[in-house]
């Protein structure tokens, strides 16, 4: 027969949070992302999602003193901008690192087109990760940027079959992140976009990936992309708004919707 | 002569508190533990008593002292159940979680699946002077749910809780159980295996009876959640059926007891009926000849009263109660216009696996739960709450009034 795993012991469940270079959005967050889980921040275009992964990333360096993997789905990553966190932390902080050693310790992943590719991606991270686990500076944090891209179009005339086998792919990507958080000992932050909730039979249904509540920006109801199948995969769910309605530029505010 | 709550010889006040907090019959008055009775209906003690004192009256058979073979059995089955601590899912569920039970909660994210479970890990290790199991808990973790910061809030609200209880009763017997609740004590009590897969989790499963036998002490099983491991696999659909059965038996197998003694003293015709006796895989049990009626040593009945004399004694069950938590997802609107609604997953084939099935879902912004499964209770819906302490019911605003002090919480959101 064979053996299952091991009991764990309660007390030594890892406490360790992943700063995200904010000291007030990490005690929103109880200290910042939690390790072995998948912290999910979702919003629409321009509401800086891509600048809190990057700026996370630099404070895992520099907090944590661990490296980072940065997958990154939308083209071209941004890697002047990490640069530019980098200085600027580097510059704000007493540390003996250079902006140079920060960026070094952000192993990048790019072009990633569909739902399989970043699974087997993922999957293909087992070595390099333990490779790094022995070293001063072992994965503290995990980022998918973002997991709606190579996701969200199910193509022409999506059909149940369609939905079942993304769906599929949502359990075992969630799987095998969780599986090499818990292992190694480091937090996932995922982002993701929004839909557009059109009033009517469906709105109640949206909500039951929203905590009950509706989610406005920019003065508009939305939801979060990739539907209940994916949220059910999700361990804590932030929403970064818009506060004001429509075109003006204005304050955003980042929401606990579960978690 | 009725015997509803209204009609109790009882100031008008006490009567309402008692039916808010979920306290409607006579019968529910004179058989609840009397430091919860105060601390759900948010009064004194003393007027707990009083009102018990009332509601025994009402009762009584006509044998001063004497307790008929329903309320000796209601007690009974009360004193098997796990408590959540929202009077709310107590009352819909009889009085709490358990009597050989897989209870399955079934809801979308964000509405306190895992907060329940883990809420239910720490309510097993009630002592048993709070007419608790004093028992341990074994948790499956399929989805990382389960933290060390929440477990703690959790651990220390229960301890404070029990405390206070102690405190108002100036009990020293349960001031000193409640003392012994360390927090250390709470954590050791919850066997927690963590599961990233499904051959992960049917192996845990698997080993179950031979750990709970090895264990006696654990007295709940919490699988959160059973649907993720199964969901990453759909594409051999005959293959997740089996396991799926497979999984369910070993399930029943922890959470029916193996005592015989059980089966025969219990005689619920519902526990009988509804799934009958099967040997597990082939085994044979042990069958024990037992006569007469179950009865329960001093010790085990709350309050210390003695069991009747025509009782036999025999040992509590050793069994498990099992909670398992699942998904939901749309299932497409009907062609007559019908909404799209929100069903468990897994299939009509697990449907069956459950004695009892709580849905959560979320209306007008609260969190509501409904039991539409249930061998013994009619189907019904609560509100609860999630808070810092863990999973609460909603309380009435404190008053004072002029029979005395009145403690109450303000519910927290």
């Amino acid at each position: 027969m064979k053996s299952g795993p091991a009991r764990r012991r309660i007390q030594s469940l890892q406490v360790s949070k992943c700063s995200l270079g904010c000291p007030i959005l990490d005690a929103f967050l109880g200290g910042g992302l939690s390790s072995g889980s998948i912290t999910e921040l979702v919003g629409e275009a321009t509401t800086a999602k891509t600048q809190l992964c990057l700026q996370a990333l630099v404070h895992a360096r520099l907090s944590l003193g661990g490296s980072g993997v940065y997958i990154y789905t939308e083209g071209d990553p941004p890697l002047d901008r990490l640069h530019q966190l980098a200085q600027a932390a580097v510059a704000r902080r007493k540390t003996p690192l250079s902006a140079g050693d920060v960026v070094a310790g952000v192993f990048v992943e790019r072009g990633v087109d569909c739902g399989e590719a970043l699974l087997a991606r993922v999957k293909a991270l087992q070595p390099l990760l333990a490779r790094v686990a022995g070293t001063p500076a072992p994965v503290r944090l995990l980022v998918v940027d973002s997991l709606a891209a190579p996701l969200r179009d199910l193509g022409p005339s999506p059909g149940r079959r369609e939905l079942l086998a993304r769906a599929q792919t949502f359990f075992r990507l969630a799987a095998a992140l969780r599986a090499l958080a818990d292992r190694h000992g480091f937090a996932v932050l995922v982002t993701n976009q929004v839909t557009d909730v059109v009033a009517g039979p469906g709105a109640a249904l949206a909500r039951s990936a929203t905590g009950g509540a509706p989610l406005l920006t920019s003065g508009r109801e939305v939801t979060p992309a990739l539907g209940l199948a994916w949220a059910s995969c999700v361990n804590t769910r932030l929403f970064a708004a818009h506060a004001a309605g429509g075109g003006a530029p204005g304050p955003r505010v980042l929401h606990l919707v579960w978690g | 002569m009725t015997s509803d709550v209204s009609s109790l010889p009882l100031c008008p006040t006490l009567r309402s508190k008692l039916s808010a907090a979920g306290f409607t019959s006579a019968a529910a008055v004179a058989q609840a533990d009397p430091a919860r009775l105060a601390a759900d209906a948010a009064v004194t003690l003393e007027d707990a008593q009083r009102a018990q004192h009332a509601a025994d009256a009402r009762t009584r058979s006509g044998l001063a002292g004497a307790l008929s073979a329903k309320a000796l059995y209601d007690r009974e089955r009360r004193s098997q159940r796990i408590i959540t601590f929202c009077a709310g899912l107590d009352s819909i569920l009889g009085g709490g979680v358990g009597l050989q039970q897989i209870t399955e909660v079934c809801g979308g994210p964000g509405l306190g699946k895992t907060q329940l479970g883990m809420q239910l890990a720490l309510d097993v290790q009630i002592p048993d002077c709070f007419g608790g199991l004093g028992g341990e808990a074994l948790y499956v973790d399929a989805e990382g749910g389960l933290t060390l910061e929440r477990l703690t809030q959790m651990a220390d609200a229960l301890a404070a809780h029990l405390r206070r209880v102690a405190a108002a009763r100036g009990d020293a017997r349960r001031a000193q159980a409640a003392a012994a609740l360390t927090r250390e004590r709470m954590f050791d009590a919850v066997h927690l295996y963590r599961v990233h897969d499904l051959a992960e989790l049917l192996a845990v499963v698997d080993g179950l009876v031979a750990t709970l036998a090895a264990r006696p002490a654990i007295r709940l099983v919490v699988v959160d959640s059973i649907a993720f491991p199964f969901r990453q696999d759909h594409a051999d659909l005959a293959a997740r059926t089996r396991q799926l059965a497979q999984l369910g038996q070993s399930l029943m197998e922890v959470a029916v007891a193996h005592d015989v003694a059980v089966r025969q003293g219990v005689g619920s015709p519902s526990f009988l009926g509804a799934r009958g006796w099967r040997p597990s895989r082939g085994r044979i049990l042990q069958v024990e000849k037992r006569c007469g009626l179950l009865g329960r040593p001093d010790l085990h009945s709350p309050g210390g009263r003695a069991a009747p004399p025509h009782c036999c004694h025999f040992p509590p069950p050793k069994n498990a109660q099992v909670v398992l938590t699942n998904h939901v997802t749309t299932r497409p609107g009907e062609d007559g216009g019908a909404p799209p609604r929100l069903i468990p997953v897994l299939g009509d084939t697990w449907a069956h696996v459950a004695t009892s099935r709580l849905m959560l879902y979320w209306e007008a912004g609260a969190r509501r739960a409904f039991l539409y499964k249930s061998p013994s209770q009619p189907p019904a819906s609560c509100e609860y709450l999630v808070t810092g302490e863990g999973i609460r019911g909603r309380r009435q605003p404190a008053k004072r009034g002029p029979e005395g002090e009145c403690r109450g919480e303000a519910a927290k959101k």
